[in-house]
């Protein structure tokens, strides 16, 4: 594989929630790169900080959550120096979102094309009306819809269509990196495909970075080259996908395939019993240790570091990290 | 061995009464003066569920294929345009008072939303009071403590753990849990389980799952269980009903028809879930032509055939009936046409 350019350059990242009770450390501590033009995957139970991590990325963390540490950079430069002007400049023209939920996040008394124009005309300035409904219709034909949903409201369309609505409104502006919050969650399987397709064909042709945030791992073996698999706020495990599917390192990755149903044989999945540990309060040793099957004494004492133990697969767990020694 | 089993099977069904019958159902929603207005649910379903031995049964289909439709008519909810859902051979239009409560304690539902059916007001130990109480199930307070705690067991909770906390403080899994203890407890014969885990975690899935298969094997509770994902379908399920707009795609065996769909939309469904293999990627292309989603209900044929890829005349003339294409084995396509398996082979 040749080397390509770093995009995305997550260091240390620290997002916490300011309750009456404490903080809520949703995002603790979390490094990974991304390069052009890389699918890049973030998979883990709800409430394990991915869709915080997501916005952080957009520099959209709101009280009261802070962001506690840490560095994002975006193609060099580091977001969290600049204002929020620049930072609103940047959004969408070099990083866009698909959110979980298209069906609510379109405007419902608004036409899908003055939607679509009003991304435009925000970051690029007036442009008369005919330019635009061409520019827009061409866009909605890339994501496979008819140039009639130019008009359209958003009731008037299906859910896919929707999704595929919100992807147009991605990469309008051809950013270099796509995030995309569990895009298909809420769709059936055929047409989940088709919008993944869709997403990943618009990823290829503007070669942007794409990460898809999910909890669902057939989906990720799927779509993306490389994943990092978050568990109480840090990353668990992080590789590409080929190694990481046959041979996952941490127990919570190996869990977590195995609680997939497959249509190989019948009763053969198992779930992960237990829940995972308050935020508030996390444990002083490893947060998976009271759910891990190959939990040692050690493990509730000392926070396991996230270590290479093959080249680009780094795993956080001691199993591992005693065989380095 | 298996034939063995069928026929005496078989034979109990003919001298006992069915448990559940659906016959003919029909549901159209919408005005009756335009019928441009009207939406057609569901058509012209049957099904029916015999109760012993105790078996699961998945509805399967996207949105909007009627299978929610399905439940509610079943439950009583909406009313049928046409047609009767009939339990314990009355039908529930008709049902006297005394029948009526019988039906209501012995098919119990579950609901998506773990969030929704709870009062966030009160501790969870409502739910089972309330039950307790409109049913009569316990004498006095210890004994309605002793079967709840009881009940919470049976699905893996901890009633220390569950007792006297709110709402929020549990977890989706949990609560989930607990609409299944709460059922549980009435005793009931069939459960209705409309996409119960669709909202819960990947990790607790499969925990549900189990426990529904535990419910059947150990206490002989048949499920409806209804979903869109096709796999935990196949990993739970006995028989499986695959609905595509208000009609039967195909159904049979579980196994069967998922190792070996027949109905070209069945096909395109089991090829599309995900593998979690990088290995095993969707093979070729689905197109869905955007002109096409957007007027799925004006065919007066085959409701799949703008999509199918084996389309033929006679399926735009009028939608194909059920053909038998193996023991149980049914579905809805003129692929199988002339093609059809005698019924008693």
């Amino acid at each position: 594989m040749t080397e390509r350019k770093p995009i995305l350059r997550v260091k240390d990242l620290k997002v916490y929630y300011h309750t009456d009770r404490g903080s809520v450390r949703a995002v603790d501590g979390v490094s990974f790169t991304m390069h052009e033009g890389e699918s890049f995957g973030i998979v883990g139970e709800s409430g394990c900080g991915k869709s915080t991590m997501a916005m952080a990325l957009l520099g959209l963390v709101v009280s009261p959550g802070t962001i506690e540490g840490g560095q994002i950079f975006l193609d060099g430069t580091d977001i969290f120096t600049l204002d929020r002007e620049l930072i609103r400049k940047i959004r969408w023209s070099q990083i866009s979102f698909i959110p979980q939920g298209a069906m609510n996040s379109l405007n419902p008394v608004m036409r899908i094309g003055s939607q679509i124009a009003d991304v435009i005309t925000t970051h690029q300035g007036y442009q008369p009306e005919k330019i635009l409904r061409k520019r827009i219709q061409k866009l909605l034909s890339t994501v496979g819809l008819p140039h009639r949903v130019y008009r359209m409201y958003p009731h008037e369309l299906s859910g896919g269509m929707k999704q595929r609505v919100c992807i147009a409104m991605a990469i309008v502006l051809e950013p270099e990196v796509i995030i995309a919050d569990e895009p298909t969650s809420a769709l059936d399987v055929v047409v989940q495909r088709v919008v993944m397709q869709t997403l990943v064909d618009v990823q290829e042709r503007l070669g942007a970075a794409l990460i898809l945030i999910g909890h669902d791992m057939g989906l990720q073996a799927q779509v993306v080259n490389r994943q990092a698999v978050m568990y109480a706020g840090k990353i668990a495990e992080i590789g590409e996908v080929k190694t990481m599917y046959k041979n996952p390192l941490h127990p919570y990755t190996k869990l977590l395939i195995e609680s997939l149903p497959t249509l190989q044989l019948r009763h053969d999945f198992q779930g992960i019993p237990g829940l995972p540990p308050s935020l508030l309060n996390p444990p002083k040793g490893c947060a998976f240790s009271n759910r891990c099957p190959y939990v040692m004494e050690h493990c509730r004492e000392a926070m396991p570091k996230l270590v290479e133990i093959q080249p680009n697969h780094f795993v956080a767990c001691h199993l591992h990290s005693e065989v380095i020694k | 061995m298996n034939v063995q089993k069928e026929a005496q099977t078989n034979i109990l069904s003919q001298t006992q009464a069915l448990l559940l019958e659906v016959c003919n159902l029909t549901k159209v929603f919408g005005s009756g003066l335009l019928q441009r207005g009207q939406k057609v649910a569901l058509e012209n379903f049957s099904m029916s569920i015999q109760g012993s031995p105790p078996k699961i049964i998945s509805i399967a289909g996207e949105s909007g294929s009627g299978k929610t439709t399905l439940a509610r008519l079943i439950l009583g909810f909406l009313i049928p345009t046409q047609g009767e859902v009939r339990y314990r051979g009355k039908d529930l239009k008709t049902m006297d008072k005394k029948s009526w409560q019988t039906f209501r304690r012995e098919v119990q539902a579950i609901f998506q939303d773990p969030y929704g059916v709870y009062n966030p007001f009160y501790p969870v130990d409502r739910v089972f009071e309330i039950v307790i109480r409109k049913f009569h199930l316990a004498k006095n307070r210890q004994e309605s403590h002793r079967i709840t705690e009881e009940a919470l067991v049976i699905v893996g909770l901890r009633p220390d753990e569950i007792l006297g906390k709110y709402p929020h403080q549990l977890s989706g899994g949990q609560r989930q849990r607990l609409m299944l203890a709460r059922a549980f407890l009435l005793k009931p014969k069939i459960i209705i389980a409309d996409e119960p885990v669709s909202m819960i975690d990947a990790s607790m899935r499969a925990i549900i799952l189990k426990i529904m298969i535990d419910l059947k094997e150990n206490f002989g509770i048949s499920f409806l269980y209804i979903t869109h994902d096709l796999s935990t379908a196949f990993q739970v399920s006995d028989d499986i009903i695959i609905l595509y707009e208000g009609w039967v795609a195909e159904s049979g065996d579980a196994q069967i028809v998922i190792k070996g769909p027949k109905h070209p939309y069945v096909q395109l469904l089991v090829e599309s879930i995900p593998i979690p293999d990088p290995e095993q990627p969707w093979q070729g292309r689905v197109e869905l032509p955007p002109e096409e989603e957007l007027e799925m209900n004006t065919l007066r044929g085959c409701k799949f055939y703008r999509r199918c890829p084996y389309k033929m005349e006679m399926c735009l003339k009028s939608p194909p009936p059920l053909y038998n294409i193996g023991p149980d084995h049914l579905a809805s396509c003129y692929l199988y046409k002339g093609r059809e398996v005698d019924k008693d082979t």
